[in-house]
């Protein structure tokens, strides 16, 4: 992995925007990628991640804004420029009655390879996923891991310049996902550019190099994780386990000083504040006032989960609903 | 590899997909080829009658009967079942078309002065009732002589074998009456069909046009997969993608096709007339079936809807266009709808190549009219799946 600065961009993403009737699903998104890094766009489900990274591969058209990649503008028509991308959708985009080598034949003709190359390659792509031994066997019989990892497998068979990963991971078992975690670590040191969508911020602390937090459309920061987290200044996540109206609680949060803000997640209160030490006796007081019983209490480093409070007011993982 | 390399690369995966699906072989190879034997035993069989003949031996008249029914052997397969009760059955189970029994003692009786009866056994169907015209001719041909002789003998002119044999001898060259035939209209409708022609042309553009359907559902589940999404991302354009998938369905249409020509042909021995002419039609045909996939593919959003309006569309169609039942013996206005329906103009091609004979140039109207339907469901088809995949 590099530094982003001191590389020169293979994406360049430039004022995006997307509009579905009434609703601009992005609102100019901007954005660089170098090569061997790994980008991030954290953000909930419905942020606009998907539409962005449809937009940077050129499934969809947009309606505004520029993509460029090694300073190659990319649209739906542009189809030799495509060359350079591999694309791994948040579906599995596989045919389940082909076996996992035909589908990674099928997918490396259209990426224009053939012949030894191409064997060659499936091979070694094979190897890289742990589906050699399974390879000619249809997709249909195998576990959704590794239908996932074949799924990015795909997208990697032509060696891209620029690797999209939209949600890699969705409904995958902690084990699979761990292992495919592992693969896409290990892909920036070939020197490929990755953007990596993902709704889970332990992925993105994980792999990412510098992540790009979005909502609504709009990035509304972006950095390295030390970057983001210095956003939130001196502020320390709190968080409460308890029970009762915790909707209530995370209001009458809102309202002590000193409480940057509050939201419920998982079954908890997670509340920001400027110095938790200070503000926990107030908090309390005011959590309690509102007919909640505190079970625990949890003052954590503050995280990527925390920038999002802090940027958008709102936890990542409930945002979407 | 070029876009023309990626679009045969696309037809071969579509055709490889179709040929795994266990349950669609049993559709593409096994159900036509049940339904043109069926259709075969059915309606075919019908330019030769197969005709029961129980004779007693050593009989001359019976004999000199049954030699005139022999005649016409392009009319009449003649069978000598054992007995009566066995012709009688062999035509109730449809084994044969009809029955002639000639009692025991017919030369002899031929020469007394008593009516002797012929007994024709025949079902109500309009088939047995027409073979009965030409047996009773010929029991009247042979009975005219019977006329004159006994006349004859009867006057004293002689002995009754003189009789007779003058009588066979002169009625070639005597005048009577005879009851010229102008056909009306247009010929039969199997004329020059052999057994299993028409089965095998009706289940032909039946089932090409159904298995074709089947490719609307693999479309779809292409469509939802994210599939046909992932190939655009590839450096390939639309346009192949829209024809790769379009030439799988064709594909596997033309492979329903030959497998259809290639078992009537060689096991049932079913003529197609002028190769390149029913080529030519059976491909138009087939890219008009290809096109309807795409085109419901294209449309729906699941499988089951695909599957639900292939079968409406293939069955619907395969009806009001005569793959059912000849349109001949519809209603004029149901023959009026089937000229807008794909099926009736192969149909018609097909069977004017097999009736007439000609080349291509004789159906030519019929290979323009079926390229037609194709290229304007086609192009509805491919503007609606491009509509799907670029959003």
């Amino acid at each position: 992995m590099v530094a982003a600065s001191s590389a020169v961009p293979v994406l360049q993403v430039r004022d995006l925007r997307k509009r579905f009737g009434a609703v601009e699903a992005v609102r100019g998104v901007t954005f660089s990628i170098a090569a061997g890094e790994t980008y991030g766009l954290l953000g909930p489900n419905g942020a606009g991640k998907t539409t962005t990274i449809s937009m940077i591969c050129g499934l969809r058209s947009r309606d505004g804004g520029e993509v460029l990649l090694d300073g190659q503008p990319v649209d739906v028509g542009a189809v030799g420029v495509k060359a350079g991308i591999g694309f791994v959708p948040q579906e599995l985009a596989i045919y389940p009655d082909l076996t996992a080598r035909e589908n990674l034949v099928f997918f490396g003709r259209l990426y224009g390879m053939g012949g030894a190359e191409l064997r060659s390659r499936v091979g070694e792509v094979l190897e890289l996923i742990g589906l050699t031994d399974r390879a000619n066997d249809r997709t249909a019989t195998y576990s959704g891991g590794m239908q996932r990892r074949l799924n990015i497998g795909i997208g990697l068979l032509h060696r891209p310049r620029l690797l999209l990963l939209d949600e890699p991971t969705v409904g995958v078992d902690p084990q699979s996902r761990n292992a495919i975690l592992e693969s896409i670590d290990a892909l920036g040191e070939g020197g490929m550019a990755i953007l990596y969508t993902t709704h889970y911020m332990e992925e993105a602390e994980r792999l990412c190099d510098r992540v790009g937090i979005i909502d609504q459309g709009q990035i509304r920061a972006e950095g390295t994780r030390r970057e983001l987290v210095a956003l939130i200044g001196r502020q320390d996540q709190v968080r409460l386990t308890a029970g009762g109206d915790l909707v209530a609680a995370a209001a009458a949060a809102r309202a002590v000083p000193g409480i940057v803000g509050a939201a419920v997640q998982d079954g908890c209160l997670e509340v920001l504040a400027v110095n938790a030490r200070e503000v926990l006796p107030r908090l309390l007081e005011a959590v309690h006032r509102a007919g909640v019983l505190v079970k625990g209490v949890d003052v954590v480093e503050p995280d990527l989960e925390a920038v999002f409070l802090h940027l958008t007011g709102k936890a990542l993982r409930d945002a979407g609903g | 590899m070029s876009g023309a390399l990626k679009v045969l690369e696309i037809a071969r995966i579509n055709l490889l997909r179709q040929l795994r699906d266990r349950s669609s072989a049993f559709f593409v190879f096994v159900l036509p080829t049940i339904i043109v034997v069926a259709l075969g035993l059915q309606f075919g069989g019908s330019s030769r009658a197969r005709v029961g003949i129980v004779a007693p031996a050593g009989d001359a008249a019976a004999a000199a009967l049954v030699a005139l029914l022999e005649e016409d052997p392009a009319r009449f397969d003649i069978r000598r079942p054992a007995d009566v009760a066995t012709l009688r059955a062999q035509v109730e189970r449809g084994q044969l078309e009809a029955g002639v029994v000639i009692p025991s003692g017919y030369g002899a009786a031929l020469g007394g002065e008593r009516t002797v009866e012929v007994e024709f056994l025949g079902t109500m169907d309009a088939l047995s009732q027409g073979i009965r015209a030409p047996i009773e001719a010929a029991v009247a041909h042979q009975a005219a002589i019977v006329t004159a002789a006994r006349v004859a003998a009867g006057s004293g002119a002689g002995t009754w074998d003189a009789a007779v044999a003058v009588a066979e001898a002169a009625l070639p060259s005597i005048p009577g009456i005879r009851v010229p035939v102008t056909r009306v209209g247009g010929e039969g409708l199997f004329a020059n069909f052999g057994m299993f022609t028409f089965g095998a042309q009706t289940q032909l553009l039946l089932f090409v046009f159904l298995t074709s359907m089947t490719g609307a559902g693999q479309l779809v589940l292409t469509k939802t997969l994210g599939v046909s999404r992932r190939m655009l991302s590839t450096p390939t354009a639309v346009r192949t993608i829209v024809l790769g998938e379009t030439l799988g369905r064709l594909a596997v249409a033309l492979l329903q096709a030959a497998y259809i020509v290639a078992v009537s042909s060689l096991v049932f021995g079913v003529a197609w007339g002028d190769p390149l002419a029913a080529g030519a039609i059976i491909l138009a045909f087939s890219l008009v079936g290809a096109a309807v996939a795409m085109l419901i593919g294209a449309l729906s959003s699941n499988a089951e809807q695909a599957s639900s309006l292939g079968v409406f569309a293939g069955l619907a169609l395969g009806a009001l266009g005569g793959c059912m039942i000849p349109f001949e013996i519809m209603p004029q206005v149901m023959q009026d709808v089937a000229r807008l329906i794909p099926h009736s103009w192969a149909i018609l091609g097909l069977r004017s190549l097999v009736q007439h004979g000609g080349g291509i140039e004789s159906v030519a109207s019929n290979i323009a009219v079926l390229a037609g339907f194709a290229a304007v469901i086609l192009s509805l088809a491919a503007w609606r799946f491009r509509g799907s995949i670029v959003r």
